[in-house]
């Protein structure tokens, strides 16, 4: 399996601070193409001097391109570990969601607290407790029915997730195709609509069919049907149900 | 001592609660509007142990925000009316997007009953509740219905009286959890005195959160330190992003839906399975399979069309010939006396002639209107939109624009009136301009008269489909442009619940019937016939008292007594202040090949269009002796030809729309403009096109 402690080719970890700037550059790269450091400074809240002085650190170790004034690019190894340490982020916040039912608000929390906090050793063992309950669904199941004891917040059967390696927009399926919403990013009323109808991270949809020229989209979710459009639909970031299914022998390829 | 209280129902869309309306308040009801608005307002009653309730029906919603007009209504009659009673309808078999509506009920600190509307549906699929810990945990009654047959409306009214006399209106909506915390944060930076008529302090804050925009106005307006609460209200919204990565209104509704699923584990026994396939879905399959949905649509249309004007045909008769004995009748009372009597002329040919010519379509409209209650209340509505959305969008419409519009095809007023569930503006202005040319049944009259009059038995129905496609085309044709040009911009939302088919009830479906049937009757009853009578004055006065075919037939000259008296009737009628209108318009109309009848009888038309035909009756059989009368259908086919008819009904269908049209495009249009272009616009569309038609026909020989 891919370790997925963070150390570069130095050997050395880097601070958690650079770690949160490696992340955002990358975040920023993928949904704008570009990072600036006024970009950067704004999705930190923090001021552009103290960016400048960390794209410095993160230039001498070569992770990324920086010049002042210039577009910040992430070389090879920044992004590499750019996405190492989403990844890490992302299991870590699965590890807690979905492993050890915590609540969406507090796991997300408790994730960003960890991911810092931990050893790459104590990390890279979590993730292997977490991919043997994924290998062992009876145990997961019972493990949760131990944890789900005295409380009732468990909702449906337990289905086992992994982190999404086959992300979409909703607007990719296809009839017959299942999927699980990741995150809306559409706006105003479709966004408030599409929140009221209970398309929230997490639910499962079902696409039944195209309409004759292909849109709008019917599909099916928490037992009614409901269409929209393809443009609507293209804002709706959902993870392929299939992918789900095939994770497990991928992993331990 | 008599108690009297208001109660509200509420519920999402499709769950059955105008059913469960009218079940709990028999068929007297009161429709209007709520003021400033254009929602349609549903008040009725009932007596229960002594007690009068007053209950107003709340406009379908799946939420309470302030995104559409509907929500915004539904949230204010709760708040400002404050009914004693909400009780919240919800469809049974679809519980956790039902519930989700009860949650925020219960946030704005309603005192509650819960309806499981349709539980039978629920219960063949599967679903087992237990309905007594329901209500335990919810703290207020829930109670099982069926609105379809009547089951447990009994209960429900003893419900809502206990709920009446025992209110509930502090709810807890689920565990204290870390949103709670921020919630309760922001609440306390609300001042410690607010205005009499203010929301519960609990539900601001929540809406503050969700960046509600009229919440956040009326804060702005009312409150004493307003930009501080709403800064702070931002501050919080960010740090729950910080946390969740999403901004507030995700963390609610992901919330909401929490309380509602662990509800639901607690109450329900046995789940509906999911996975099952319902014959609805079945049905579904074909019915709106990516070919065969649009031919099917077609053709349901077309089996509409085929039952007005096909089955319509006998009752229709029985009409005629009873407005016939009538006329009959009070022509009795002159038999014997010589000469002109205004009072008789005024009775048969006027008021029977007129009124009772439009009266003998009501058959044709009951059907057509059945058959379009029928596609509403079964669900196939919904999927028509879904079928033509794409169309709809190209020429920058909303598949629910499809529905307004094919309620134009009964009358164009309600059809305008409809699209107020239209979210954006531009959407709106385009679907009620281009409304008129779907055929509305005012028209159908006209078609019922012309077209078996001019076509044989095979053509009829397709001459009939192909009015109606024409008005169609140059609609999308016309949205297109307008869309393009007055009212470019950006389209609207399209997420739309695809409700699972449910058989009509004859009751609802009878209600809508007689309901539309009613406005149609209304409209005879009085505009009609007003009208009729000034246009007999028209075309009665000033009176003819020498003929030149006498004068002629004095000097010798040999006229057969039955063309003697057709042409007197002609002279008689150019004689008419009418007759002098439509000879000096012959002029304009005659490139479309009308002459001066046609344009007599468009005058009348042109406030309302089943009025041609009324007025057409009038011009030919103007002074009928008895033993002469001619049958109106052979009078025309002597006059005119196949062309000149189809483009009477072209001309009718796409120019001048009545004067009701006119005003309502007004009213809900706020503005003169948007109704001056619209009239002036489509009659000069007509002409044009009706001139094109026929000299093209005409060139043709037809």
């Amino acid at each position: 399996m891919v370790s997925l402690g963070s150390d570069n080719k130095s050997g050395m970890r880097l601070s958690e601070s650079l770690e949160d700037y490696i992340e955002a550059i990358h975040k920023l790269i993928q949904e704008k193409k570009v990072a600036r450091v006024k970009d950067i400074a704004r999705l930190k809240g923090v001021r552009m001097a103290s960016v400048s002085d960390a794209m410095r650190k993160l230039g001498e170790r070569g992770l990324v391109k920086y010049e002042a004034r210039e577009y910040i690019e992430l070389t090879p190894e920044g992004t590499e570990l750019a996405r190492k340490v989403r990844v890490r982020h992302e299991l870590l916040h699965w590890f807690f969601k979905d492993l050890l039912r915590v609540s969406a608000v507090n796991s997300e929390k408790d994730a960003c607290t960890v991911e810092h906090a931990l050893s790459d050793e104590g990390v890279d063992k979590l993730v292997k407790l977490y991919e043997y309950f994924h290998l062992h669904p009876e145990r997961q199941k019972k493990l949760l029915e131990f944890l789900d004891a005295g409380s009732s917040s468990s909702n449906g059967p337990y289905v086992l997730p992994t982190v999404c390696t086959d992300k979409a927009r909703l607007s990719d399926l296809k009839p017959g195709q299942s999927a699980k919403v990741l995150q809306i990013r559409s706006k105003g009323a479709v966004r408030q609509r599409l929140i009221d109808m209970g398309m929230l991270p997490d639910t499962q949809i079902f696409l039944e069919r195209k309409a004759p020229t292909g849109d709008p989209i019917w599909i099916r979710m928490k037992g009614f049907q409901l269409s929209l459009r393809l443009a609507e639909a293209d804002d709706v970031q959902v993870c392929l149900i299939d992918a789900f299914k095939d994770s497990p022998s991928e992993s331990e390829a | 001592m008599t108690d009297t209280y208001r109660i509200a129902l509420a519920g999402n869309p499709n769950s059955g609660k105008t059913t469960v309306f009218n079940e709990l308040t028999g068929a007297k009801q009161l429709v209007a509007n709520y003021p400033g608005v254009t929602v349609e307002r549903k008040d009725g009653g009932y007596r229960y142990e002594g007690a009068k309730i007053v209950v107003t029906d709340l406009p379908g919603t799946y939420s309470l925000t302030a995104y559409s007009p509907e929500e915004r209504i539904a949230r204010r009659v709760i708040l400002d009316e404050k009914p004693s009673v909400v009780v919240c309808i919800a469809d049974a078999s679809n519980l956790e997007r039902n519930l989700y509506l009860l949650v925020q009920l219960m946030e704005m600190g309603a005192n509650l009953v819960l309806a499981l509307n349709m539980s039978d549906d629920a219960h063949k699929r599967g679903q087992r509740l237990d309905v007594r810990r329901m209500s335990e945990l919810l703290g207020f009654p829930v109670i099982e219905t069926i609105g379809r047959v009547g089951k447990g409306i009994e209960e429900l009214r003893e419900a809502i009286h206990y709920a009446h006399e025992h209110p509930v209106t502090d709810h807890s909506t689920g565990s204290e959890d870390m949103l709670d915390r921020f919630v309760d944060e922001l609440m306390e930076k609300l001042p410690e005195k607010l205005p009499e008529s203010a929301p519960p302090r609990r539900w601001l804050a929540l809406k503050a959160l969700e960046d509600d925009q009229e919440i956040v106005e009326w804060i702005q307006r009312r409150l004493i330190g307003a930009e501080d609460f709403l800064m702070a209200a931002r501050e919080v919204s960010k740090s729950i992003e910080g946390l969740v990565g999403e901004p507030g209104e995700v963390a609610i509704g992901d919330k909401r839906y929490g309380y509602v699923s662990g509800l639901i584990q607690e109450v329900v026994i046995r789940r509906i399975d999911q996975n099952d396939r319902t014959t609805s879905d079945i049905v579904d399959r074909v019915l709106c399979h990516r070919l065969l949905g649009l031919p099917f649509f077609l053709a349901s249309m077309y089996f509409v069309f085929w039952l007005t004007f096909t089955v319509g045909e006998l009752p229709m008769g029985w009409l005629e010939t009873l407005f016939g004995h009538l006329a009959e009748w009070i022509d009795g009372f002159w038999a014997g006396s010589e000469g002109f009597s205004p009072l008789r002329s005024l009775l048969v040919d006027g008021i029977i002639g007129g009124v009772g010519g439009v009266i003998v379509f009501l058959p044709n409209i009951v059907l057509l209107f059945l058959g379009i209650a029928f596609l509403e209340d079964s669900g196939y509505m919904a999927r028509a939109a879904f079928l033509v959305d794409s169309f709809m969008h190209k020429i920058g419409l909303h598949g629910k624009s499809f529905i307004p519009m094919l309620t134009g095809f009964g009358c164009t007023i309600p059809g305008i009136m409809a699209t107020r569930t239209l979210e954006s503006e531009r959407d709106r202005l385009t679907t009620i301009l281009v409304l008129p040319l779907m055929s509305c049944g005012a028209r159908l009259p006209i078609y019922m008269l012309l077209i078996p009059a001019f076509f044989s038995e095979s053509w009829r129905a397709p001459v009939m489909w192909m009015i109606y496609m024409i008005g169609i085309v140059l609609a999308v044709v016309l949205a297109k442009l307008l869309r393009s040009s007055l009212l470019a911009g950006a389209s609207t939302p399209f997420v739309m619940e695809l409700p699972p088919y449910r058989l009509p009830t004859l009751k609802s479906v009878m209600l809508k019937m007689w309901q539309r049937a009613w406005m149609y009757l209304r409209k005879a009853g009085t505009v009609i016939l007003a009208i009729s009578i000034v246009l007999w004055a028209l075309t009665t006065f000033p009176r003819k008292d020498v003929y030149d075919v006498d004068r002629l037939m004095a000097q010798g000259k040999s006229i057969p007594e039955a063309q003697a008296e057709s042409m007197r009737n002609e002279e008689a009628l150019l004689h008419s202040v009418a007759g002098r209108i439509g000879k000096a318009m012959e002029v304009v109309i005659s490139p479309m090949g009308f002459d001066w009848r046609i344009g007599t009888a468009m005058i009348g038309a042109a406030a309302a269009k089943e009025v041609f035909v009324a007025q057409i009756g009038i011009v030919f059989s103007l002074g009928e002796t008895d033993e002469e009368s001619e049958d109106l259908h052979s009078a025309l086919q002597r006059r005119y030809t196949p062309l000149v008819a189809f483009c009477i009904m072209l001309f009718m269908l796409i120019a001048t729309p009545c004067v009701a049209t006119f005003a309502v495009t007004r009213q809900e249009s706020g503005k003169w403009k948007w109704a001056i272009l619209q009239w002036g616009g489509l009659t000069v569309l007509g002409y044009f096109i009706t001139a094109v038609v026929f000299q093209v026909g005409t060139l043709f020989g037809l």
